[in-house]
């Protein structure tokens, strides 16, 4: 597993010329007005994207008016995108920003947030938004609708081809079962018998995670057939930080060891792939 | 030959002895030597895995020559206080979430550490944990940046990081006006 790590860093690392920047010399060794060293340029582009990517979206895009170093940069940095207030105050706006933004950048993606989203007639947009080029390979993808529309609302087709890079996903409905998910969150159960069933649509799933209305706690009966090798379990919420979810439920614990055991299976994967996904009501 | 036996034996007993240490030691390029817990080196860092598991670690001090002393002195910090944060019960229930990202969040302590670095220091540890294949130093580092980076225009950018702006003003109008919904707020 480490390996890998190493492999992919050293894979993004080929041309040595374009890597490392040497100082302009000729500027007394320094690029900005006041002499001191331009540090931060000297970076290794991946490095450099690395930092834009963590960048609101806005911001990562500015960073092309910095200098000609940085213009080539953001269109290839992974790109996290989070269409919602951040990028405009303006519903209009905001569609045609994100419109743009998809055009214009290479890939890959890194992360899209798509947060109380008006979905109208947008359905169909939206889809062709995640079958983009610049969000090939995403790692993490966030959506809620507004909820003035009560309807469930499904996650856009599109969304599947990102089944084997997503590492992080919640979504409001799942449409299709995700074969190759090995960890599995899910949101305020409506009926925990119903896991049970839902899982055989999770043939690898490696990892549970639930959580539940507070009054509907009790023990998951598991049935081990439902899903082999299956490892299960239930946190306590509280302390945990499950803020991605709309409901912080309190989690139950089954055993204080086996939680543990799974948080730090958890914690030293290296792929970890982790799914959240609510079922529909 | 017999002396030459006795050499390879002792040889070997100095490669068991070293295998059995559970610290390495690194040296950096001016010279100074810095003492690791091998666990820590071996899951923090890519590159040192490596060099541990292929036996190219030297008892006197493995040559880091690409990495200055207060770097590496930063590096070995780095691992000394990310073996001893973890991996406590309250600590795993409070900041390891199941929603952990890929650039997850940096730890209070984490965040203390790079707050700490000068603007020099600072770069130099971003280098050195590129180097080593530090992912998680490196997630760190970078947030620092992106922290100094945040919310600024380009101009403040340029300031706070000596970056020369080499475009003409031509130039500069042209993109301003492509990536004019970026620079506007409404």
């Amino acid at each position: 597993m480490l390996d890998d790590g190493r492999a992919k860093r050293i894979m993004i690392e080929v041309p040595v010329e374009s890597r490392h920047q040497e100082l302009p010399l000729a500027e007394g060794g320094g690029g900005g007005e006041d002499g001191g060293p331009d540090l931060i340029s000297r970076l290794p582009d991946e490095v450099l994207g690395d930092i834009i990517s963590l960048l609101p979206t806005k911001d990562g895009t500015r960073t092309q008016a910095i200098s000609r170093r940085w213009r080539p940069l953001w269109r290839a940095a992974p790109l996290s995108l989070e269409v919602g207030r951040s990028l405009s105050g303006q519903d209009r706006k905001r569609i045609i920003f994100a419109t743009k933004i998809l055009s214009d950048h290479t890939g890959p993606g890194r992360r899209f947030s798509l947060s109380d989203f008006r979905l109208r007639d947008r359905f169909a947009k939206i889809d062709r938004w995640l079958g983009s080029r610049a969000l090939t390979g995403l790692r993490e993808i966030e959506f809620s609708y507004e909820r003035e529309n009560s309807l469930p609302r499904p996650m856009p087709p599109s969304a599947l081809r990102f089944a084997p890079t997503l590492y992080e996903m919640i979504a409001l409905k799942l449409t299709t079962s995700m074969r190759t998910v090995k960890v599995l969150a899910l949101d305020s159960l409506p009926n925990l018998n119903s896991v049970v069933d839902f899982l055989k649509c999770f043939p690898c799933v490696e990892k549970l995670y639930v959580t539940w209305m507070a009054n509907q706690r009790r023990r998951l009966q598991v049935d081990n057939k439902a899903s082999p090798g299956a490892q299960f379990a239930f946190g306590c919420g509280h302390k945990m930080g499950y803020s991605c979810f709309s409901k912080p439920d309190p989690f139950e614990l089954v055993s204080h060891e086996d939680f543990l055991r799974f948080m730090h299976g958890l914690a030293e994967t290296i792929l970890r792939t982790a799914f959240g996904i609510s079922l529909p009501k | 030959m017999e002396v030459d036996k006795g050499k390879g034996e002792a040889e070997e007993t100095r490669k068991v002895a070293e295998a059995d240490r559970d610290t390495v030691t690194l040296k950096s390029s001016d010279g100074k030597l810095f003492e690791v817990s091998k666990e820590a080196a071996a899951r923090l860092s890519t590159v040192l895995a490596g060099m541990i598991a292929g036996g190219s670690i030297d008892d006197n001090g493995t040559d880091l020559k690409q990495i200055g002393s207060e770097a590496l002195e930063n590096v070995v910090d780095y691992c000394n206080k990310h073996a001893n944060s973890i991996p406590s019960a309250a600590l795993i229930s409070s900041s390891i979430s199941f929603n952990t990202a890929p650039f997850k969040e940096p730890e209070e302590w984490e965040r203390k550490f790079v707050d700490r670095l000068s603007h020099d220091a600072l770069f130099d540890l971003v280098e050195a944990a590129n180097f080593l294949g530090m992912e998680r130093l490196l997630d760190v580092t970078c947030h620092k940046i992106s922290e100094m980076m945040k919310g600024k225009s380009p101009d403040q950018i340029r300031e706070v990081f000596n970056i020369k702006n080499d475009y003409t003003k031509e130039e500069l109008e042209e993109i301003r006006q492509e990536l004019a919904w970026a620079f506007y707020d409404d």
